[in-house]
């Protein structure tokens, strides 16, 4: 055996122990499925808590109206929560169409803050800080600008951090608006759903961990205190806060029942530009707290670290690696000895990875299709390949800016009409 | 102080590429220095316009034919000396401009040696010309008569021949009723007025220089089949040499040498074949490898072919000389080993024009030039049987692509009442690595015991795995790893594909359909999750 065998040993022992790691997350995310549908929808007991939901938008004015509809709309008392609209350096109309609204719903607690170039224009973390300094809710909830949330999610939410103290935070379930308008959506839609009934549905069914998805999401004001805000270094603001809050000993529970909606992106370069800012956001969370792998008093978060070191470094430079490996093996540039799994292994691989996806399809309406089946297996060969380049992308991106010694810069997501 | 630096740098810089200046000096010069070969052939230009392009290349070929060893160099390439190494020298002037080359025009004045001179006459060079009265002709059908052959129908643009009786068994060209010597010879000085390039006056210069060189043993014929693969038509192969044993006619197969897969059945085969063909007076020839198709360096070169050379002689396959083209021969010897170890050989018919420049060339012991059937048809002899051309020649024949073209050719070669020599019979020689194979009328030995040739059907496996599996590491641990995988991942399939019939229950109690009894409508009912904005 050579340096290129025992490498190539070592990642398909990484793969194959991530895969089982995601079966198990599969299995324990559709047990919590089915433990929810058996549940009544949580409802308030008391007094209503006051909650200031925070919505960050910059040059959002294609989808600022209908957000802040939907936001009014809650189904919950009107005067119990306010919405903080942080108009974060716009240079597109969203100012003039926030004040229609404001003017259209007067006695409703509806802010807008429009901040300039001075004090904005810094990113998400910035545009939150600020609101959060005019918010008044015990509890803060976040939306993003372009989501339509359901009627009843903000109850659902409320009522689950209010029942129990020992949540830090309650998130939503978010589902593709737009899922429908090409096949990259339809790729996001069933991405977004398994990985909302696998990594945050089961980890919560296994160790009570969940990961901010940065909208839909609630919150208690102690914890913003008591950590001073929200990172403005991190372009991957939910996952830093949500280390956060396990590492002050609080849960974060995922209440499937809290839905909102919202606009994915339709073309493959506002889709590349969006991931990127994700996982160079992901990669200084991780760096940021890689220390607590080996802290023994930050026992929680532990499997959190590891799963992004997982995703990010470990799955990716296997499978990287592996490839690289693979093609110089075949270019005659390397000689690998080892005999490697059969054909049909790889193949049951595959179809374990359909089925395992289309398990997560099917506590959703209208998408348990024989489509979507087929879809799925496509995936796998387009847009998880298109997640490994952009996953490479990132982490360069990531240590290029580092090197330079450059912040990394806030890519905001395009939004599209309709 | 860096004055001295600078012209100690510049000293150590011409010192440094003195070496370098020097070689290349002497590579150039190598071929004007290096021991006399043979002969000295002075040509003036290619002349790749007119009809005389090949007569640099056939003249090479045939100086190889008859074993001997040139150095070719352009008239303007000559310096001056040289000629005067050499007791024989050719001169081809294949035009009419003037030589501009006092060296070698004073060289040739002064020159003493035996001389043939071939082409356009330049007296200023060879005073000795102008003894040799020339006729010139335009637009001729001649005939070239030799050694009791005659070769007809040869048309020519320009004919220039000396207007002189020719000798009794001199080559004649005869134009009409008029017969003119093809060469004549005054003193040292041999003319030769017409000569171009192609096959048939080839044979008529091969005659005078055969005389030249004092070559008095007879010549042969041969035959040969070149180009065989072990992917050629094997049965064709099996069929053409029963035919020709049926005929007693001797044949040569030129084998072309694989070097891979050597172990195959395939080639278990191929040798079989050419067992079989030695069995029927067939003598196994070895073709020189493509150079242009081998790209490995020559020591690399040099090994597959010690490699196939052995591995032919381990299977009772005796190759008993070379075939190639003339180029093998201007190669430097030491690059082609292990082929120039081979006494014999037969160098094929190439029309391709000689490579310029100053070169020279090493020779086999005994060649035979490869002539074309064609040019047998149109040899006709005075005697009922054919006999034979001045040289050694070879017919070279393709392996007939089916029955009909065998019997054509053998039709031919019946008809022309040929005497074709057993190559098996000729005296040939080669040492390559462990073996020495020698072979005489007595018959081959091999490292001195006698061979026979009898042919012995031997069975071979068809069994035999072509690609031999790859050794692995660590196989035990995957195949259990392999299996343990295949399990669990087929254990995991059936507890998805369980949980997506269950989750289809629960799917359709969450959301009922309501299917109308024509089934032709259907409406789905949601109660629990508000619709999509």
């Amino acid at each position: 055996m050579n340096v290129f065998d025992y490498i190539m040993v070592i990642n398909i022992f990484l793969i194959w122990s991530l895969l089982f790691v995601n079966i198990v997350l599969i299995v324990a995310g559709y047990v919590y499925y089915l433990k929810v549908e058996q549940q009544k929808p949580p409802e308030i007991s008391g007094e209503y808590p006051f909650v200031s939901i925070m919505v960050p938008a910059h040059n959002e004015g294609v989808v600022i109206v209908k957000t802040v509809a939907a936001l009014l709309a809650f189904d919950y008392p009107e005067d119990r929560y306010e919405i903080i609209v942080i108009n974060d350096n716009s240079s597109d109309n969203s100012a003039e169409l926030l004040k229609e609204i404001q003017d259209d719903n007067p006695g409703r607690n509806l802010f807008v803050i429009n901040t300039d170039n001075i004090t904005g224009g810094k990113g998400k973390s910035n545009a939150l800080n600020i609101g959060y300094q005019q918010a008044k809710g015990e509890f803060i909830a976040i939306y993003d600008a372009d989501n339509t949330p359901e009627h009843k999610a903000l109850r659902y939410l409320a009522a689950e951090l209010k029942a129990d103290d020992s949540l830090g935070a309650v998130i939503g379930k978010f589902r593709t608006r737009n899922k429908e308008v090409n096949l990259l959506t339809r790729f996001i839609n069933i991405e977004t759903l398994s990985f909302q009934w696998m990594a945050q549905a089961g980890r919560w069914q296994l160790m009570k961990l969940c990961t901010i998805p940065g909208t839909n999401f609630i919150l208690r004001r102690t914890i913003i205190e008591a950590i001073g805000g929200w990172d403005e270094k991190a372009v991957a603001e939910d996952t830093e806060i949500s280390f956060r809050i396990y590492l002050m000993g609080y849960k974060i529970k995922f209440q499937p029942k809290a839905v909102t909606w919202e606009q994915e992106p339709q073309t493959l370069g506002v889709w590349f530009r969006q991931r990127t800012r994700w996982v160079k956001g992901n990669v200084y969370v991780l760096i940021k707290n890689i220390g607590y792998l080996v802290d023994k008093d930050a026992r929680k978060i532990r499997f959190d670290i590891f799963y992004f070191l997982s995703t990010y470094f470990l799955l990716l430079t296997a499978l990287v690696v592996s490839d690289i490996i693979f093609f110089m093996n075949m270019a005659g540039l390397v000689s690998t000895s080892i005999q490697g799994f059969s054909n049909l292994l790889w193949f049951t691989a595959f179809v374990m990875f359909v089925l395992g996806v289309f398990i997560a399809l099917t506590t959703e309406k209208g998408e348990m299709t024989v489509s979507n089946f087929f879809i799925i297996a496509l995936m796998y060969f387009t847009y998880c390949q298109m997640w490994i380049i952009v996953t490479v992308y990132g982490v360069f991106q990531y240590f290029k800016d580092r090197i330079k010694k450059q912040d990394s810069k806030w890519y905001k997501t395009e939004r599209f009409q309709g | 102080m860096k004055r001295c630096i600078m012209i100690f740098f510049t000293l150590i810089l011409v010192i440094v590429q003195m070496p370098m200046i020097t070689a290349t000096e002497v590579k150039n010069q190598e071929a004007s220095t290096s021991s006399p070969r043979d002969v000295l052939v002075i040509y003036d230009q290619l002349a790749v316009d007119t009809v005389y392009r090949n007569n640099l290349s056939a003249v090479e070929t045939l100086l190889s034919a008859l074993s001997q060893t040139a150095e070719i160099v352009s008239m303007d390439d000559y310096r001056g000396g040289r000629l005067l190494a050499y007791q024989k020298v050719i001169v081809l002037k294949n035009t009419q401009n003037t030589i501009n080359n006092p060296a070698l025009i004073a060289d040739c004045q002064n020159y003493s040696g035996a001389m043939v001179y071939i082409g356009f006459a330049a007296p200023e060079l060879v005073p000795g010309l102008v003894v040799f009265p020339v006729n010139r002709q335009l637009g001729r059908t001649v005939s070239l008569n030799l050694n009791g052959l005659a070769m007809n129908s040869i048309w020519v643009d320009e004919l220039r021949v000396i207007d002189a009786v020719s000798d009794s068994g001199e080559v004649t060209v005869g134009v009409g009723t008029a017969s003119y010597p093809f060469a004549k010879t005054s003193g040292k000085l041999t003319y030769v007025p017409t000569f171009i390039g192609d096959p048939e006056f080839s044979l008529a210069l091969g005659e005078v220089l055969k005389g030249w060189f004092g070559r008095i043993n007879s010549a042969h014929m041969t035959l040969l089949i070149p180009d065989i693969y072990p992917f050629s038509d094997l049965n064709m192969v099996i069929r053409t040499a029963d035919t020709f044993y049926a005929n007693g006619i001797p044949f040569a197969l030129g084998v072309v040498p694989i070097d891979d897969n050597m172990d195959y059945p395939a080639m278990a085969r191929f040798y079989q074949v050419l067992r079989y063909v030695q069995s029927r007076n067939g003598t196994i020839l070895i073709h020189r490898p493509s150079p242009a198709t081998v790209s490995d360096s020559s020591s690399v070169l040099s090994e597959k072919m010690y490699a196939v050379i052995a591995k032919l002689v381990e299977n009772g396959v005796y190759p008993l000389g070379l075939v190639t083209d003339d180029s093998l021969f201007f190669d430097a010897v030491d690059a082609v080993n292990p082929l120039n170890l081979f006494s014999s050989g037969i160098i094929l018919p190439d029309t391709s024009i000689a490579a310029v420049g100053p070169k020279a060339s090493w020779a086999l012991s005994s060649v035979s030039l490869g002539v074309t059937l064609e040019t047998v048809i149109n040899s006709s002899s005075q005697n009922r049987n054919f006999g034979n051309y001045p040289i050694n020649t070879t017919i070279v024949m393709e392996l007939p692509e089916n029955q009909e073209v065998l019997t054509a050719q053998l039709n031919t070669l019946n008809q022309k009442w040929l005497s074709l020599s057993n190559y098996q019979q000729l005296d040939n020689q080669w040492t390559i690595g462990q073996n020495t194979v020698v072979s005489s009328p007595a018959g081959i030995r091999v490292n001195g015991l006698p061979v026979p040739l009898v042919y012995d059907e031997e069975p071979i496996s068809d069994a035999y795995a072509y690609q031999k599996p790859p050794e692995y590491s660590l196989e035990k641990i995957f195949t259990a790893g392999n299996a343990f995988l295949l399990t669990v991942v087929g254990i995991i399939i059936v507890v998805f594909i369980i949980i997506v019939l269950f989750s289809r229950r629960v799917y359709l109690n969450k959301f009922r359909k309501v299917v109308d009894q024509d089934n032709q409508s259907v409406k789905e009912k949601d109660t629990k999750e508000d619709k999509a904005p």
